[in-house]
């Protein structure tokens, strides 16, 4: 049952003089924070990485510190519990708390026991539980899906079983810890708008980290910034946007603005290379992931991929790069089918960034992750050693050269895994959604990055889910809708001119005003039942 | 098959994998071999799966003859020509490939048994079934997520391999052993580290969702053990007695 408060004077969520350190670390993550949020409220909490925001979203069911451990002053209070002395389990029933990534939050044969779950670790009923699910699934318009298997639903849809999962426990407070990054545009757009109808119709108090600006002006009623730990404005979008220099909140901590980086020397030595896709079709079994695509990059240019998720743009790059067998059409590097092309040449010719730097690093130093690639191909001492330097300092890491790789933060991961790739001095580089995991300054360096491998005269191919931040960058656009190419040409022309095909490949970030979409909602899809009560 | 008891399941692959090193005559691990194939269509998994699931199964076949042909104590020596080793000569036995061979059926055996627990049944109904027979729930719970995320573990595997190749690392495919054995890092470490990652992101999301909150866990499963099941239970065992006693006669 969720209680309406008569007056809403009991906070949801407080912090008292709230600080936590992680274990081994010298630094507080967060330090004397003091907030109150009420019922009701839907918080959004920027900030730059490490600034301190997911370990907020942990504060709040526990997970810091009864999971994390560490030292902690003051305490935090969610609907007059204090964290402190009630366990994450007990937290459970008043707290729901959703992560970044689909996949490591279900963990059950179907969809039924998925959402079934916590209510069976909270001991309840068996038909309670099952007409809690059921107006659970129906609220996040999962109704019919069951029998599933979690691991067979399209990312969204795995971010609502996880809201569902979290909802059939009764939970007066939902927490998302940039919940919504995986997902392509029109995927958050819609998660987004579920979780505030949701909000709406339950009461929930909804916090929501995030680096989108425009997700938090769109939905939130408070902004809540932190800046190295610390609060640093907790006030309504307008009046924390409109303040000065709002762009520091999505800033890394201590970092210089820009100019990190170093540029690429324009290299008359980078062997140019041409990619032609033709007439290509790619399947996997039971579905064809990209059919009919055809297209030619040509080098010193920098081109976007955009689309949904699956539109088939990985299976794209996995192509362009031999990976995958096409089942019609072929892939030609410099004029040559991949097919034919020795795996030292085709590396020679093109680098692949993939999307998880986690599947890549394994040295023990920043510096040999580096020289893998240079090794492997066989180069002098003195070239690996050269190779290793430059792509540091492209990306701008050359003083971690000594670190380890796996302690580095998410950001710095990413960047050694692009550096490794860029040893290899491939004259085509592909990149899978380069910015995912950075905060907003680190996606620009990312771009700039990019750019200058253009204009060095590389051939740079980008897949991104931030059309804005693609548009400034790249000159060339190229939307997929379904395994197909629906437009390429200049970025400005098909932004321009071609709206709608954007709008119906489901790319364009337009967050609605949420009240007026609340009403807007395809009213079969989703149950008006209360889900408690 | 969906609504048999999943303690049936655990039970016939109990008495199964028992059964496999009981069996001491060719003829009778090949008849057990034959009842767990009828039993993978049984309970509806392809051939395909079949044969995906032995394929890697190979590299532990060559080991297995050739380390029985070598050490198991046997008298038929058979004329291999080998280089010599130092000082060492070992005969290859025809025993011992028979062994082995005998050794490579058992596990081919009980790699195809396993499955059956698992297909066209849902993981919670195995962990109900398990802490019924009493297994403690987390105990429970973990083997049979661990179950879960093979295929997970083996996209992994593949993504990784993909992108160690891409940076021009051949030796996972033409190198020497050395450098394979070298390269092997590359593979694992990148591996064991996204596993460890994800164990502990889905700790913190299991642990939201209550697990562990010391309440009696309750189920919406029901386990009810039907006439169906107790005859399939009894004929697995006649069946399986039967194998046993032919093979004490032969």
């Amino acid at each position: 049952m969720l209680p309406v408060p008569e007056h809403h004077v009991a906070a949801a969520v407080t912090f008292h003089r709230f600080s936590y350190r992680y274990p081994d670390s010298p630094r507080w993550a967060l330090q004397d924070i003091n907030l109150r949020i009420l019922p009701g409220e839907f918080v959004a909490v920027i900030g730059p990485n490490d600034a301190g925001k997911s370990t907020l979203c942990k504060c709040l069911n526990g997970i810091v510190p009864h999971f994390e451990g560490g030292a902690l002053k003051g305490r935090v209070r969610v609907h007059g519990l204090d964290t402190r002395s009630h366990q994450v389990a007990e937290l459970a029933r008043h707290v729901g708390l959703v992560l970044e990534d689909p996949d490591a939050q279900l963990f059950a044969g179907t969809v039924l026991d998925e959402a079934a779950f916590g209510g069976e670790n909270l001991g309840m009923e068996p038909d309670t539980i099952r007409t809690s699910v059921a107006r659970a699934l129906r609220a996040v318009g999962l109704r019919g899906f069951e029998d599933r298997a979690p691991a067979t639903l399209s990312g969204g849809q795995k971010q609502r079983l996880t809201i569902a999962s979290l909802l059939a426990m009764t939970p007066r407070v939902l927490v998302f810890d940039e919940a919504t990054s995986q997902l392509d545009a029109e995927g958050s757009r819609h998660l987004m708008e579920l979780v505030c109808r949701l909000k709406l119709r339950y009461k929930l108090t909804v916090i929501v980290a995030t680096h989108d600006m425009a997700l938090a002006s769109a939905y939130a009623d408070r902004v809540l910034a932190l800046e190295a730990g610390r609060l640093a404005a907790f006030d309504t979008p307008e009046r924390v946007f409109a303040g000065p220099d709002p762009s520091r909140f999505f800033r890394r901590a201590g970092g210089a603005a820009s100019g990190r980086t170093a540029a690429v020397a324009a290299d008359p030595l980078v062997d140019r290379c041409r990619i032609d896709v033709d007439a290509l079709r790619c399947e996997y079994p039971g579905t064809v992931a990209v059919d009919d695509v055809s297209a030619g990059f040509a080098p010193g240019e920098f081109a976007g991929i955009v689309g949904r998720n699956g539109s088939g743009k990985t299976t794209l790059f996995k192509a362009i790069v031999g990976l995958l067998e096409p089942a019609a059409g072929e892939v030609r590097v410099a004029g040559r089918p991949v097919r034919t092309l020795d795996p030292s040449e085709l590396v020679r010719r093109v680098g692949y960034v993939q999307q998880n730097p986690d599947h890549q690093l394994f040295a023990d130093t920043v510096w040999k992750e580096v020289a893998f690639g240079p090794v492997n191909q066989g180069l002098d001492r003195a070239e690996v050693e050269d190779r290793v330097g430059r792509s540091l300092e492209i990306v701008g890491l050359p003083d971690k050269a000594q670190e380890h790789p796996l302690a580095l933060g998410r950001s710095d991961r990413s960047l050694v895994a692009f550096a490794s790739v860029l040893a290899l001095d491939s004259a085509v580089i592909l990149l899978d959604e380069p910015t995912r995991g950075h905060d907003v300054e680190g996606s620009r360096r990312v771009m700039e990055i990019a750019c200058s491998l253009r204009d060095a005269g590389r051939t740079v191919i980008a897949i991104g889910h931030d059309l804005g931040l693609l548009c400034e960058y790249a000159e060339r656009l190229i939307v997929m809708d379904a395994g197909r190419i629906v437009a390429d040409g200049p970025t400005s022309e098909i932004t321009r001119e071609q709206t709608d095909v954007l709008e119906a490949a489901g790319v364009l970030t337009t967050h609605g005003a949420p009240y007026e979409l609340a009403g807007a909602f395809a009213d079969d899809m989703y149950d008006e039942e209360q889900i408690c009560g | 098959m969906e609504r048999l008891d999943p303690r049936v399941r655990i039970a016939v692959v109990i008495l199964m994998s028992a059964l496999c090193f009981l069996l001491r005559h060719p003829a009778t691990i090949g008849a057990a071999f034959a009842v767990v194939l009828l039993l993978w269509r049984a309970v509806g998994l392809e051939w395909g799966q079949l044969l995906a699931g032995i394929k890697p199964l190979r590299v532990v076949f060559v080991l297995i003859i050739t380390a029985q042909a070598f050490f198991f104590p046997g008298d038929t020596p058979v004329r291999v020509e080998l280089p010599r080793i130092g000082l060492l000569t070992l005969p290859v036995t025809l025993e011992g490939i028979g062994f082995g061979l005998m050794l490579c059926l058992r596990v081919l055996v009980l790699a195809c048994t396993v499955p059956i627990l698992t297909s066209r049944t849902s993981i919670d109904r195995i962990v109900l079934a398990l802490t019924r027979l009493g297994l403690p729930y987390r105990a429970a719970y973990t083997v049979t997520t661990a179950l879960n995320q093979i295929p997970v573990l083996r996209a992994d595997f593949a993504t990784i391999s993909a992108a160690q190749r891409l940076r021009g690392s051949s030796a996972f495919d033409r190198g020497r052993f050395l450098q394979k054995v070298r390269a092997y890092p590359a593979l694992v470490v990148p591996l064991v580290m996204t596993s460890m990652r994800r164990a502990t992101l889905m700790s913190v999301a299991m642990q939201s969702r209550a697990f562990g909150s010391g309440a009696a866990r309750t189920s919406i499963h029901t386990l009810s053990f039907r006439r169906l099941d107790g005859l399939i239970l009894l004929a697995a065992m006649i069946l399986f007695g039967v194998l046993a006693a032919v093979d004490r006669v032969l």
